[in-house]
């Protein structure tokens, strides 16, 4: 009974409850349906033995008519060589491949996320940067937040407010 | 810098070039949200113009606003007016000071006492009653501060904590998104797993059935053996009893017949005899 060249599997190392922490809200219903899968695939595993049963062959000696007979089983069942059967579409090397993909995907991905990130946090230590209220001039508010400034080039009506000016389309008298 | 600004710099400003070209970049009062990178530029615009290099902050300090003003006497004249005479004339020199230079003005008809001339002394005399109220001072005062800090809330404070809250939510919700990349390290490995976790059930299923398969061709061979010998007996036992009942003639049934018989009143007789004794007792 050889073990054959493949590498013998009889324990998940997969972190579900890490794997649960990073799974993105929308995708829990997929992550369930995948560990129900992947828990079937398990238990047909525990359900099996995991080396060769042994067979009582002393006790088959007893009863059988001819007793070179069991020698000759159990000569052969010691003997027997059961391969260990080939991944013929060679699946675990398409999942590698897809795995190597994702991965550049997911490189990209992140780089761009950091960049927004990175822009975040420029943002906020700019507003730290800002000169306190008691500390600006009208003037200085006024250049410093220009969308609030009066500009005298566009003039708004009462009560100065964007939803209610004749320019918008969202006011009610909008032609 | 300031002064700069003041000199009609402001025109320059309005129009769109000078100093401060940034309202030409981001008209204000539009509809148009200002995106991040836009309100970067200006700030750092603003900034450089006025805390930047040139700034003389020595001479010219930020103007700040006190939280309260400086000390005053008669409600309206600064303290600091009375300290600068104060050793030049004593204490009396700016009463007599400020008396002398309303006679002169008087004199001169610069100030003139007309009909509205009272209305000025009367307003400050007001204004001061009514500020060292013991009731009506104190709610001024809280009344105004209300208003300033009001004005600040909405103008400021709100719309920059608005803005560093969503920067925040933002930091954490892209920080959540690089995390939930990790996801498909766990897939790959999932797949994996299912992949040689179905090929060790194949292995174990030939196992199982080799094993099956040597255990019934033995069972096959006991149980065979088993059966013959059974059949074997049956077989001798059912020949050996036919041959006995075959060989039997009828003269010696007849005399079985009769041997049983015998037998039979033999044991009648016995059983009558035994009730006759147990009736004789």
């Amino acid at each position: 009974m050889s073990s054959g060249a493949a590498k013998r599997v009889s324990k998940s190392i997969v972190d579900w409850a890490r794997f649960t922490a990073v799974c993105p809200k929308h995708q829990l219903d997929m992550l369930r349906a995948v560990k129900a899968k992947h828990d079937t695939f398990i238990n047909k595993v525990h359900t099996l033995p995991e080396n060769l049963p042994k067979i009582d062959f002393a006790g088959y000696k007893a009863r059988l008519p001819d007793p070179a007979m069991a020698d000759r089983f159990e000569k052969a069942y010691a003997a027997l060589s059961i391969p260990y059967p080939v991944d013929k579409a060679n699946m675990l090397k398409q999942v590698e491949e897809e795995h190597q993909e994702n991965e550049k995907k997911v490189k990209t991905y992140v780089a761009n996320v950091q960049a927004a990130g990175q822009e975040s946090k420029t943002f906020l230590s700019k507003i730290d940067s800002l000169p306190q209220f008691e500390e600006m001039t009208v003037e200085m508010f006024n250049y410093y937040f220009p969308e609030t400034a009066l500009n005298p080039e566009r003039p708004t009506f009462w009560p100065h407010i964007e939803e209610q000016q004749p320019y918008n389309p969202e006011f009610k008298y909008y032609k | 810098m300031l002064s700069a600004f003041r000199s009609g710099a402001l025109k320059s400003v309005i129009q769109g070039h000078g100093a401060f070209k940034v309202l030409a970049v981001v008209p204000s009062r539009q509809g148009h949200s200002i995106s991040k990178q836009e309100r970067i530029e200006t700030w750092d615009y603003v900034n450089s113009v006025y805390f930047g290099p040139e700034r003389d902050m020595k001479n010219f300090p930020n103007p700040t606003q006190p939280a309260k003003h400086e000390p005053v006497r008669l409600g309206i004249v600064p303290q600091s007016w009375f300290d600068f005479m104060y050793p030049k004339t004593g204490v009396t020199g700016p009463y007599v000071f400020g008396g002398g230079l309303a006679l002169w003005m008087m004199s001169k008809e610069i100030m003139v006492v007309d009909h509205y001339f009272w209305e000025i002394p009367s307003f400050w005399i007001m204004v001061y009653i009514l500020c060292n109220h013991q009731k009506v001072g104190p709610q001024l005062t809280k009344w105004v501060a209300e208003k300033y800090e009001a004005r600040k809330h909405v103008q400021f404070t709100r719309p920059i904590n608005m803005m560093k809250d969503a920067e925040k939510a933002n930091i954490a919700k892209l920080d959540r998104l690089i995390e939930e990349t990790e996801t498909i390290k766990h897939v790959h490995q999932a797949k994996k797993e299912g992949v040689e976790f179905q090929l060790e059930a194949a292995y174990r299923q030939r196992l199982q059935t080799a094993y099956q398969e040597v255990k019934k061709r033995l069972d096959y061979e006991v149980e065979k053996a088993n059966t013959k010998r059974r059949f074997e007996q049956d077989h001798m036992v059912n020949w050996i009893v036919n041959s006995v009942t075959k060989s039997i003639t009828p003269q010696q049934e007849k005399e079985s017949i009769q041997l049983f018989q015998m037998d039979y009143l033999q044991l009648w007789s016995c059983k009558s005899i035994e009730a006759d004794l147990s009736l004789g007792c």
